[in-house]
């Protein structure tokens, strides 16, 4: 009678559903590491997202591909893949990371066998493992435990099917699935204990993979595995090398962060930090500026994996300004400088790297394809690029005369208008003086501002009588324009006036997060401005003639230290949200191994600080106790010794009733559960020895409580009862 | 503990039981398991519905129980010329009073007989059917209350329906269980075959138990603990045949309560102060089944009682029992 109490289990369609149910999450969930990869695979990623919750509404679709569909579907793949490699040669990485989230899909559509869940892990293992080298986003450390605990319950749920029945085939109609009533049928099957265990086990698992992750010496996987080689990000037209008008502009629309920035010393936030990518030249005409083949020569040779390298201002004495940059992918190969720099240092040297002094540039040999960190140090907020005079026994064929073309105006009278409204500013700007760049600047800039206010939207079309060129036709339309239309008339104007002058870009200014105390730069503030060469102080001007600028972007007289940082603080859901990022990045990026040494010792320090804290708190107590019992003794006293035996005597016993309290679900009574768990076991085992045991363990689990027999010591015997 | 059935109470209990069951047994032969539902039926208080063949021992089992408890035992043999005055009685006038007097029926035996109950007409069927729900009788303008303990053993003939008026599912609601008796296994036949006496009353019983004895079971009853869980089980099982589409409808609260309170007999019976899943378990067929019709009637009434006890163990067997 009582032997047929056992523990319900799960049935083999139940395991089946299940089965699905775990297949379904786990290929979904390795499909969206994708967007960690920055691989071009939307279409599949938008597919197998849609077919999951399809597949689980509807699992009898999974039987439905035809026979032929099945035959062909292989072949279908794998042409498709060979298709792919074929359009895009060389990369073979994409290619191949498309082709997996194809035989996900195929996977996640049809139904599977054993082997093919074993596929699914495996597939889903690939990509999560592409991603993790890929991509250092705190996110994938959620997305790899969710996968870790998917991939896990599924091979136990293969096993338990496994052992369950020897038959393959699943039973017919498991796809009549309702997902509510087998969560419950779940929840009542499910052996506490051991889940606890198991989630018990998996929590050691990861806190023991932090410790292993802050005490093991990081290597680089990236470039052991030639997995990041076969990635290249993706370029923001506006930050390459030629820059046509709107570009810039374009980048700004998009809010994402394009970087962050752990400043060293807060004091020394400039109010508004000018951020230099690229430098350019050569003006084409219509709109368009281009880093010159001259130019370009000027960057340098490729440099190969060195780690760090000097600057063009001396290493100040004392402490110097050190501020490491977080550069997000997929926004340029030329890395943002604030200013100019003692010293550069690569948290991981980069494959390729191309340094100009002259130009104060430093660019990757192609965008980064993940998040890209650099420490600069001994920042000169108050230099400024020095000019090829300074410079000519370094670089042949750099001179200021580079900065000065204005040839595709030659032609239409364009270059008259230019010229004549140059002599109109330098006229304004009083004493026509020659050569003071500084006063050209601040007169062209008055100039633009009175003719020309500032807006996004930029009315320029084309007109019969019109000029040709964008620019000079807006510099005659007197329209507003935004800081691409500035700062490239100004550079017009200041060539046409004869003054060398070049186009910008970059980003300006930033915002203050005081969550993660960094400061966040985003694509929305990308800029554009111009330098203008100072023949007499031979250094590059930076000029924004942009209305709203500070000209010489200086921003004297503007808040300094905590007030500036205060006034361009973020607060917000989204400040808290992206400090994670930061707080990230600065774990899992390492200058050097003596970062991670630290950490370490402070961890050992702080856990030996604790054990000494406690020895000591013990031995006072201890001492007190001890000097307590040794005063003479009274009624009071006695009265309060009473009551603490009490007090142990009560905590002891209701310790013996309660200690089984943590096993207990949903308020029903531990008690209970602990019995009926013996009856299960004790019925199991055919145990001779529990027909004594029956009467008080069933008592314990279905009869009254203030009948109950004393528990502890029914368990105990059960307990025996089962090991003998 | 008071709202609980004390271990003293419980341990007597068991041994009149026991006694009871012992001598029925006697008189009973291979029927334990018969003999063991009827004292479920009679410690909770209810009332039987026994469908079968006659001459398998039906009235032989009533009048031992009656016998055995010590208890006033009638037989009706319903016919479909029979009043509901024949069986609760009638008010007879007394010359020497010069007032009417109430003779009581049969129905006033504590263990009531009730044979081929489908064979009277309806009318006289809902008065005994009025006796059991109440256990008192309205008659010329008085009521007399029946027999204390008051049980009724209905029989049924399930092969021959040629006439007769079969009980509608509301009217076998009031029935606590029904029960199957089956022929007997050959040896115990060869048993009964070589017994001197043919006719029940000739049976030799001597009374083991009293009324009082049986009242105070009944009393008892209700105090046997149900743990919730239990509770639970029950409850899923009673859902359950409300949403089984084989059935016309499902068990009524009624139907509910009797599965308990029939589920605290049995455990009682056991000697236990609380019942265990299995207590409900085995009782679900007997208990539930008469209470429910298939929504496709079968062929014939045998057929029917079998796919609706079909249906019952497959809705037990997919409903796991609190661990």
């Amino acid at each position: 009678m009582w032997t047929e109490s056992k523990r319900p289990r799960l049935n083999l369609a139940e395991l089946h559903q299940l089965r699905w149910l775990l297949g379904t999450m786990l290929a979904a969930l390795s499909a969206w590491t994708l967007p960690g990869m920055g691989i071009d695979a939307w279409f599949w990623l938008a597919l197998i997202t849609a077919a999951a919750p399809v597949m689980l509404w509807r699992p009898e679709w999974s039987g439905r591909l035809p026979a032929w569909a099945h035959r062909l579907a292989f072949p279908v793949i794998l042409s498709l893949a060979a298709v792919d490699c074929r359009m895009d040669p060389g990369r073979v990485l994409p290619a191949l990371v498309r082709l997996t989230l194809m035989l996900l899909l195929y996977r996640m559509v049809t139904a599977r066998q054993r082997r093919d869940d074993l596929q699914v892990v495996v597939l889903g293992m690939f990509l999560v493992v592409v991603t993790g080298v890929l991509s250092v986003s705190v996110i994938f450390v959620l997305q790899i435990l969710a996968f870790t605990a998917c991939a896990l319950l599924l091979l136990l749920t293969l096993t338990l099917g496994d052992a369950a029945d020897a038959a393959r085939e699943p039973p017919a109609g498991w796809t009549q699935v309702r997902w509510l009533a087998l969560a419950r049928r779940v929840h009542a099957v499910a052996n506490w204990p051991v889940v606890m265990l198991g989630g018990g086990l998996f929590a050691g698992l990861v806190a023991v993979s932090s410790v292993v992750f802050i005490f093991l010496p990081r290597f680089e996987l990236g470039s052991s595995l030639f997995l990041s080689r076969l990635v290249e990000g993706k370029d923001k037209t506006g930050f390459s090398e030629t820059v046509s008008l709107g570009a810039v502009t374009d980048i700004q629309d998009d809010p994402g962060i394009a970087f962050t920035v752990d400043v060293s010393d807060r004091e020394q936030v400039p109010a508004t930090p000018y951020w230099r990518m690229l430098v350019l030249d050569e003006y084409r005409g219509a709109g368009e500026f281009r880093l010159s083949s001259g130019l370009d020569r000027v960057l340098g040779p490729s440099l190969e994996k060195i780690a760090n390298l000097h600057g063009t201002v001396a290493r100040p004495t004392g402490s110097p300004i050190r501020w490491t940059i977080y550069f997000e992918p997929g926004t340029s190969k030329y890395l943002p400088l604030p200013a100019a720099y003692a010293q550069v240092i690569f948290a991981e040297p980069p494959e390729k790297l191309r340094n100009s002094r002259e130009l104060e540039l430093l660019s990757l040999g192609k965008p980064p394809a993940k998040m890209f960190a650099y420490r600069l140090e001994g920042l000169d907020f108050a230099a400024r690029p020095a000019g090829p005079a300074e410079r000519e026994g370094d670089v042949a064929g750099l001179s200021a005369t580079d900065f000065t073309g204005l040839k595709p105006l030659d032609k239409n009278g364009e270059l008259e208008l230019l010229t004549g409204w140059a002599h109109e500013i330098a006229v304004r700007a009083s004493d026509i003086a020659p050569a003071d760049a500084e006063k050209f600047a601040r007169g062209a800039s008055g100039w633009l501002g009175l003719k020309h206010a500032y807006a996004m939207q930029v009315n320029n079309p084309p007109g019969e009588d019109a000029p040709r060129d964008p620019i000079v036709r807006w510099l005659a339309s007197g329209q507003p324009g935004h800081c691409e239309y500035f700062a490239s008339a100004f550079v017009l104007l200041a060539r046409a006036a004869g003054f060398p002058a070049r186009l910008v870009v970059g980003f300006k200014g930033g915002r203050w997060n005081p969550h993660s105390e960094s400061l966040t730069v985003r694509n929305s503030d990308a800029h554009a401005w111009a330098e203008i060469y100072d023949a007499g102080k031979k250094l590059w001007l930076r000029v924004d003639p942009t209305p709203g600028a500070s000209l010489f972007g200086d921003g004297a007289g503007a808040l300094k230290g905590e007030a500036l940082l205060k006034s361009i603080s973020d607060t917000g859901f989204s400040a808290r949200f992206e400090s994670l990022r930061v707080f990230w990045y600065r774990r899992i990026v390492s200058f050097d191994q003596q970062s991670q040494a630290q950490i370490a010792m402070v961890v050992q320090q702080m856990i030996e600080g604790w054990g000494r804290e406690a020895k000591a708190w013990l031995r006072g107590e201890r001492e007190l106790a001890l000097r307590w019992l040794r005063r003479p003794w009274d009624w009071r006293r006695f009265a309060w010794g009473a009551a603490g035996v009490a007090l142990v005597l009560v905590a002891l016993r209701w310790w013996r009733v309660g200690r089984l309290a943590w096993l207990g679900r949903r308020g029903a009574d531990p008690i209970r559960r602990e019995a009926g768990r013996w009856l299960v076991r004790l019925t199991a085992r055919d145990a001779v020895e529990a027909t004594a045991l029956r009467e008080p363990l069933e008592r314990l689990r279905y009869g009254a409580a203030s009948t109950w027999p004393n528990p502890a010591e029914i368990f105990r015997a059960a307990r025996r009862a089962v090991r003998d | 503990m008071s709202d609980f059935v004390s271990g003293p109470a419980v341990s007597d209990a068991r041994v009149v039981l026991d006694r009871i069951r012992a001598n029925m047994r006697a008189t009973i032969k291979g029927k334990d398991d018969v003999v063991d539902q009827v004292l479920v039926c009679l410690v909770a208080g209810g009332h039987l519905l026994i469908e079968d063949l006659p001459g398998v021992g039906k009235t032989t089992l009533a009048y031992s129980l009656a016998r055995s408890i010590d208890c006033a035992f009638a037989r009706i043999q319903f016919t479909s010329d029979l009043l509901p005055s024949d069986v609760t009685g009638v008010g007879i006038y007394d010359e020497s009073t010069k007032a009417f007097v109430f003779k009581q029926g049969p129905v006033f035996a504590n263990v009531v007989l009730a044979d081929e109950i489908n064979r009277a007409p309806p009318k006289t069927q809902s008065a005994l059917l009025e006796v059991m729900e109440r256990g008192k009788v309205s008659a010329d303008g008085g009521t007399h209350t029946a027999g204390a303990p008051f049980m009724v053993f209905a029989t049924q003939n399930p092969t021959d329906y040629e006439g007769t008026f079969p009980l509608p599912e509301s009217q076998l609601d009031r029935f606590l269980m029904r029960l199957h008796m089956g022929y007997p296994e050959a040896a115990d036949e060869l048993d009964i075959l070589r017994a001197p006496h043919s006719a029940y009353d000739a049976i030799a019983l001597s009374p083991v138990a009293t009324r009082e004895d049986v009242l105070r079971l009944q009393s008892l009853v209700s105090q046997v603990f149900v743990e919730d869980t239990v509770l639970e089980f029950l409850l899923r099982i009673v859902a359950a045949t409300r949403t089984e589409a084989e059935f016309k409808a499902g068990i009524s609260v009624r139907g509910g309560l009797a599965l308990k309170r029939a589920a605290q007999a049995r455990a009682l019976l056991r000697g236990r102060d609380f019942i265990l899943p299995e207590d409900v378990q085995e009782l679900v067929v007997s208990v539930l089944a008469h209470r429910l019709a298939l929504a496709r009637p079968g062929a014939d009434a045998v057929e029917e009682r079998q796919a609706v006890a079909a249906v019952l163990r497959k809705i037990l067997a997919a409903l796991p029992p609190p661990v």
